[in-house]
């Protein structure tokens, strides 16, 4: 079954509204999220621009900045809240592996 | 040698990654991708070369507008992972990247998949729509031919009509069942995080439309060979022609407009004029090429040869014809308005009528079908006759028919069924004449 929109997030939609932390234009995730991770995870373009589009509809992110073509976004309270609820999830996940597996083996 | 080619492109809105590999297996044998057109793709003659395509749909991208900022910002934002914008046809975008191994430019596949969706629904519920329209079509069509029969059998535009109402209708089914299978597959493959490659349902759904072209050579085959006179050949070619010169009229008005920057509400309205007005004057065309009078020199009983005096009297004729049978209907009478008949001389008689109507199968076991619907649509009328005076095999009188002739008669000629209505007694000449029109021989 698939799961409902933004109930969690996929990795790089994570990383995404991780870099917009602070203001930042689209061509700037783009590089921040390869340096971010040490490469593990890169976004394609494509997926970028419409991340960027479908945060902008659902209020995680808003528009701050129109320098010609380039736009830049910031976080919202909303987008941080979801932000921090996958963190959370992150993390019980994390400590469910550890409670099982114990610490050595994480 | 050509430095362009075209290729149509039959692939379903959801096979991006069918397009890139067609893309780039024509870059590979030397022909770059440069534009795309309605239903296909332009290729320029270029060196052979290793390249990466991919496809992107940017929902608001339209055939009708030249691209808004957002779109070109979209572009700069690819062409930054190293994916040139090639060439865009409507929502799609086409890209190129030169290098071994780029990043893709879908990296998630639920969104990648979500996004397809979208634009693939769109195309979905407009096959479910013609869909609809097909079958109620296709219903009204076999209703109509199931409550005359006799018409439907002789009738070739039925027949194409049912041929192209079903094959639509299959083509629109497997349109809407590719999608289906498409979209379950490639979700339950998202939710793995994978994305799904559907070579063989993109084929299959590729290949339907194929379905089509083929039905409408076989329709016009048929016409050609059993269909109706020349002239109604030919109006089914300038018909044809009609919608393919509206088709093209209408993309060639929409691309230079969108060249040259107009907005797309004006874009959509002249092109959809273009399309009306190339339609209406190939009509137009159409009718004046083919009109003809109505000519009696080849029908094969006039009231002339009823003995019914050289009057010119108004003529009308109707053929029709499929394989199964043909009909041939001719109608002389005299009709004092609007001067399609000569004043007649003072105490002229002019009172004579002739109608009649032959039905000759084409096929052996067209004739019983023949003879079963003309005497159906009398039943109740008619009463056994004579039929050797008409040659005939068979024959019924009817008094007063339901056409409102004061008599008429059916016979029976082996292969052919004659409806004749005429409003004179007729004497033994008559019937010998008769029986020379229709091929019998008088006792």
């Amino acid at each position: 079954m698939a799961r409902a929109k933004f109930h969690t997030l996929t990795e790089q939609m994570f990383y995404v509204l991780l870099c917009l932390r602070v203001e930042r234009c689209g061509i700037d995730i783009l590089d921040l999220v390869p340096e971010l991770t040490g490469g593990r995870v890169s976004v394609g373009s494509g997926t970028l621009y419409n991340l960027l589009e479908q945060f902008l509809d659902a209020g995680f992110i808003r528009e701050t900045r129109v320098e010609g073509r380039r736009r830049s976004y910031i976080l919202t309270e909303r987008g941080l809240e979801t932000l921090k609820n996958e963190y959370g999830r992150i993390c019980a996940q994390a400590a469910d592996f550890r409670r099982v597996f114990g610490e050595g083996e994480a | 040698m050509s430095r362009y080619r075209r290729k149509f492109d039959l692939l379903p809105v959801y096979d991006k990654p069918g397009e890139a590999r067609l893309f780039e297996r024509m870059a590979a044998k030397g022909w770059e991708l440069c534009g795309g057109g309605r239903w296909s793709w332009k290729f320029r003659r270029a060196e052979p070369a290793e390249a990466r395509y991919a496809v992107a749909y940017y929902a608001r991208g339209s055939e009708y507008a030249p691209p808004d900022s957002d779109e070109l910002a979209f572009r700069e934002l690819c062409a930054r992972t190293g994916w040139e914008f090639v060439c865009s046809r409507g929502y799609m975008q086409v890209f190129v990247n030169r290098s071994a191994d780029p990043l893709p430019l879908d990296t998630d596949p639920e969104l990648e998949i979500e996004l397809t969706d979208r634009m693939a629904r769109k195309g979905a519920l407009f096959s479910a729509a013609a869909l609809a329209a097909a079958l109620a079509l296709l219903w009204l069509t076999l209703s109509r031919a199931l409550d005359d029969r006799l018409a439907a059998l002789v009738s070739m535009d039925a027949l194409i009509l049912l041929l192209l109402l079903s094959g639509a209708a299959l083509c629109c089914l497997g349109d809407i069942v590719c999608w289906a299978l498409w979209r379950r597959r490639a979700r339950a493959a998202a939710e793995r995080g994978e994305f799904y490659a559907s070579r063989r349902i993109a084929r299959v759904n590729a290949a339907i439309p194929l379905l089509l072209p083929v039905l409408l050579a076989l329709c016009v085959m048929a016409w050609f060979f059993y269909g109706g006179s020349g002239r109604e050949s030919m109006r089914v070619v300038i018909n044809a022609a009609a919608v393919l010169i509206a088709g093209a009229a209408g993309a060639a008005v929409s691309s230079r407009l969108r060249a040259a920057g107009a907005p797309r509400g004006r874009n959509i309205a002249l092109s959809a004029l273009a399309v009306l007005v190339s339609c209406a004057a190939v009509a137009v065309l159409g009718a004046l090429l083919t009109a003809r009078e109505a000519d009696s020199s080849d029908a094969p009983l006039t009231i002339s040869d009823l003995g019914g005096g050289d009057y010119a009297y108004a003529v009308y004729i109707e053929s029709d014809a499929s394989p199964f049978a043909e009909l041939y209907s001719y109608e002389e009478r005299y009709v004092p308005f609007g001067g399609a008949c000569p004043k007649p001389a003072p105490g002229e008689d002019v009172s004579a009528r002739l109608r009649y109507s032959v039905y000759r199968a084409r096929i052996p076991s067209a004739y019983p079908k023949l003879r079963e619907g003309v005497l159906w649509e009398h039943q109740g009328l008619t009463e056994p006759c004579e039929a050797a005076p008409f040659g005939a095999e068979e024959a019924w009188y009817i008094e007063e028919s339901f056409h409102g002739a004061e008599q008429a008669w059916i016979l029976c000629y082996g292969e052919s069924v004659v409806y004749l209505e005429y409003n004179r007694d007729l004497s033994a000449e008559n019937c010998a004449a008769i029986a020379a029109a229709f091929g019998g021989e008088s006792a």
